[in-house]
């Protein structure tokens, strides 16, 4: 009796999750990135070593003549409107700006456009356009560039699905925004809104959880989508490698006991998930088969992923009166008992669970009373043998029955 | 010394299959348990990739569970009808002279005494091995059970049942195992390599040291007692058998029914409900938008603002020539600039109006 939504296997099957087909994906991007990565290393060392940029290429305020006039843009070949307008305080402020730790120009991102008249416009839509410009992110930013060729939206793109993110959606193009939080006053919110570009239902149920409550009072403490789904390098989170990993991406900080002291929260419970059977079984898969799905429950099964709220909540689905309908999502004849049956991140002890702690100390005592008890009589038992050998060989071998009583009785 | 040689019959075919299924499961069950019961060793992760994954170790766990299940109703059927069948003794059941034979052996061993005393036919050792196997089975086999089935179990029984079985489940295991590499190897292994249990026969050596008493009562043809006539014997069976076989049947039953729990889907659990992908405006706009009310007017296929290259060919542009706006300045005289151009640079000029020859390359 499957329950397995038709929904979650088309979408399982569009990203090519057989093995066979996810084989071929993963050959074709190590095949990409053995091509690419030697080219964005070398093209800028190659560059590099010519001298660098050219300091005679078109100034900004030569693009700017032009381009500052408001209202400027044109059609493409696809009947989108391309706007050619820029604000110069924009391109100001952004990272890109005259604050930027290298001079950057108009050019060395719009490298095809040293000069006027400009070439005509290359025949695409606007997206195609976009995705090609982002290319030249990599040219300074090697190393993100690298990583993102392993990420799922550079997969989706290579797969066709021209919306998936590429460096600009997310931060900007022209007001291209800092990200050093440290240096620069950013703030977390400002991930968030991106992702929410795209992803605004999850954005919005991570709004409503605990984690978002707090991001939206500007706690530092509480993760934004880049510490659960690591920018550039984001992973596919429907992937069994994500699934096997997430429990370990939780314990980062809900292992962390100096962080969690600070909200009365218990570190137990990773080690109380990883003793019980849903977390050991997801343990031995990540050491064993790190690439295949297991139905045993992660941390994001019980509590939700984005709309995580707390324990406490009515709503919450692990709020012990919502347990069983927790439950019956994977186990569908579980009753009120069963959800019992796990002990909710608690350590056992006499107070809240008497009947395992009882069990467990009646084997506290009956181990080593039995194994006690045999080891003495082993233990004397291989001393007599032994004893009884050494004096056998030491007297003359004779055949008669009293002569080796006799020299049992000699010990 | 041909009397040394002389050998005794100790078991029949059925122990001797009985005990090579026992070996058979307890073993696998002890290999298969015990790498799920400490899953961070590393020899645990070899063993476990070996067998598979730990979804067929555990397929493999549960097999062998059954092996055992099903040796063990076998056994309590077969032990009944040697008792009840074939009136043999009970010569298995402990009794105060095991207690005396152990402090006996024991003081023995510490040489407080001169000679081992002297055991019937299963002496202390083999007694308390039997009647551990058959609680360690016990413990075993019930607290399986809940493990397999926790939604069956807790149809009956508290929560807490489940993680108090796995609690017991794991001690028992480890204690059965301990027991068996102390006890029994040390007994039929190293101190001497007893192969009884496999072959069936064992010499009067053996006799001699272990079973003393056994091998006195059968010299004196005390032992073993006489089967009960046969009429008496098949009275017996036709009582027995049917009556066994009916409760075995009911047993086995309601193993498989308990075997075939579904405790959980075998799909990933569902995903979440919230669709991924939704993006807040269409993909493919860019960030910086200038007014859209501008852009909506634009007729489409025209370019609107594109201005035109204006070569300048009459004169060279040099140093002498730099300042353009001395001549082409809004209201200038020679070719005057458009008005929008009245604050640009000099040195702009030449972005869009480029020198004759470059335009030509071009």
């Amino acid at each position: 009796m499957s329950v397995r939504s038709p929904k979650f296997e088309v979408r399982g099957r569009w990203l090519g999750f057989s093995a066979f087909q996810k084989r071929n994906t993963q050959y074709a991007i190590r095949i990409t990135l053995l091509i690419l990565i030697p080219i964005l290393i070398l093209i800028p060392s190659i560059a590099h070593a010519q001298g660098g940029a050219d300091p005679n290429r078109p100034t900004n305020e030569q693009c700017l003549v032009c381009h500052e006039e408001p209202g400027l843009s044109m059609v493409l070949p696809s009947n989108e409107v391309l706007p050619l307008s820029i604000d110069p305080g924009i391109l100001a402020r952004s990272a890109h700006g005259p604050d930027a730790s290298e001079e950057v120009r108009c050019v060395d991102c719009h490298n095809d456009l040293n000069g006027y008249p400009h070439p005509p416009f290359p025949d695409v839509d606007f997206r195609t356009w976009q995705l090609k410009m982002s290319l030249v992110c990599g040219n300074c930013h090697e190393d993100q560039a690298v990583d993102r060729q392993d990420s799922v939206h550079a997969r989706l793109i290579a797969a066709g699905k021209f919306e998936a993110a590429s460096c600009s959606d997310c931060h900007g193009s022209h007001d291209v925004f800092w990200v050093d939080a440290e240096k620069h006053e950013v703030d977390r919110m400002d991930q968030v809104d991106a992702c929410a570009q795209c992803h605004r239902t999850i954005a919005d149920q991570y709004k409503l959880s605990v984690h978002g409550q707090e991001a939206l009072k500007g706690n530092p403490d509480v993760p934004v989508c880049s510490n659960c789904h690591p920018a550039h390098k984001i992973q596919d989170p429907r992937s069994a490698e994500f699934r096997l990993k997430s429990p370990e991406l939780c314990a980062e900080c809900h292992a962390d006991e100096e962080l969690m002291a600070k909200y009365d929260i218990s570190t137990d419970v990773f080690d109380t998930y990883v003793a019980d059977f849903h977390g050991t079984t997801v343990q031995i898969f990540e050491s064993v088969e790190p690439g295949v799905y297991t139905n045993k429950a992660v941390c994001s099964d019980c509590h939700g992923a984005h709309r995580i709220l707390p324990p406490t909540s009515v709503n919450s689905s692990v709020m012990s009166a919502n347990l069983v309908k927790t439950c019956q999502r994977c186990h569908p004849d579980a009753n009120e008992n069963f959800t019992k049956s796990w002990l909710g991140h608690y350590r056992p002890d006499w107070e809240k669970y008497p009947i395992v702690t009882a069990v467990q100390w009646f084997y506290y005592l009956v181990i080593p009373i039995t194994l006690g008890f045999f080891t003495i009589f082993v233990g004397t038992d291989i001393f007599r043998t032994l004893k009884n050998k050494l004096a056998r060989s030491q007297k003359p071998v004779d055949a008669g029955d009293d002569a080796s009583e006799g020299g049992e009785d000699n010990a | 010394m041909r009397e040394r040689m002389r050998e005794f019959v100790r078991f029949g075919p059925i122990e001797r299959l009985e005990h090579l299924f026992l070996l058979i499961s307890f073993t696998t069950l002890a290999i298969t348990g015990l790498v799920q019961a400490f899953p961070e060793n590393n020899i645990s992760l070899t063993i476990i990739r070996l067998l598979g994954g730990i979804e067929n170790t555990r397929t493999l766990h549960h097999i062998s569970a059954i092996v055992l299940v099903l040796l063990s109703i076998f056994h309590i059927f077969y032990v009944g009808y040697k008792i009840y069948v074939l009136k043999r003794p009970l010569s298995m059941l402990p009794g105060l002279k095991d207690v005396r034979d152990a402090v006996d052996l024991l003081r023995y061993n510490l040489g407080l005494r001169r000679r081992p005393p002297e055991m019937d036919r299963y002496n202390f050792g083999e007694k308390i091995e039997y009647w551990a196997v058959v609680w360690g089975t016990l413990v075993m086999g019930f607290t399986g059970y809940m493990l397999w089935n926790p939604v069956f179990t807790t149809r009956f029984l508290p929560g807490e049942f489940i993680p108090a079985a796995k609690m017991a489940h794991r001690y028992e295991a480890i204690l059965a195992v301990l027991s068996i590499l102390i006890w029994h190897v040390w007994h039929v292994h190293i101190k001497h390599f007893n192969k009884s249990i496999f072959t069936g026969r064992i010499t009067l050596e053996e006799m001699e040291e272990e079973h003393a008493l056994e091998l006195k009562r059968i010299q004196s043809g005390e032992w073993p007692p006489p089967l009960p006539p046969a009429a008496e014997r098949w009275r017996r069976a036709m009582l027995y058998v049917p009556l066994a076989g009916l409760m075995a049947l009911f047993m086995l039953l309601t193993t498989y029914y308990v075997f075939t729990e579904q405790t959980a889907i075998t799909t990933v659990p569902p995903a979440p409900v919230e669709k991924a992908y939704l993006p807040a405006k269409p993909p493919g706009l860019p960030t910086a938008t200038p007014a859209p009310e501008m852009a909506m007017e634009i007729p489409k296929q025209r370019v609107l603002y594109a201005p035109e290259p204006m070569p300048i060919s009459s004169h060279p542009v040099d140093e002498a020539w730099a300042e353009c706006s001395a001549c082409h300045a809004p209201y200038g005289y020679i070719h005057p600039a458009p008005l929008d151009h009245a604050d640009y640079e000099a040195s702009a000029c030449t972005t869009c109006h480029p020198f004759a020859k470059e335009v030509s390359q071009r």
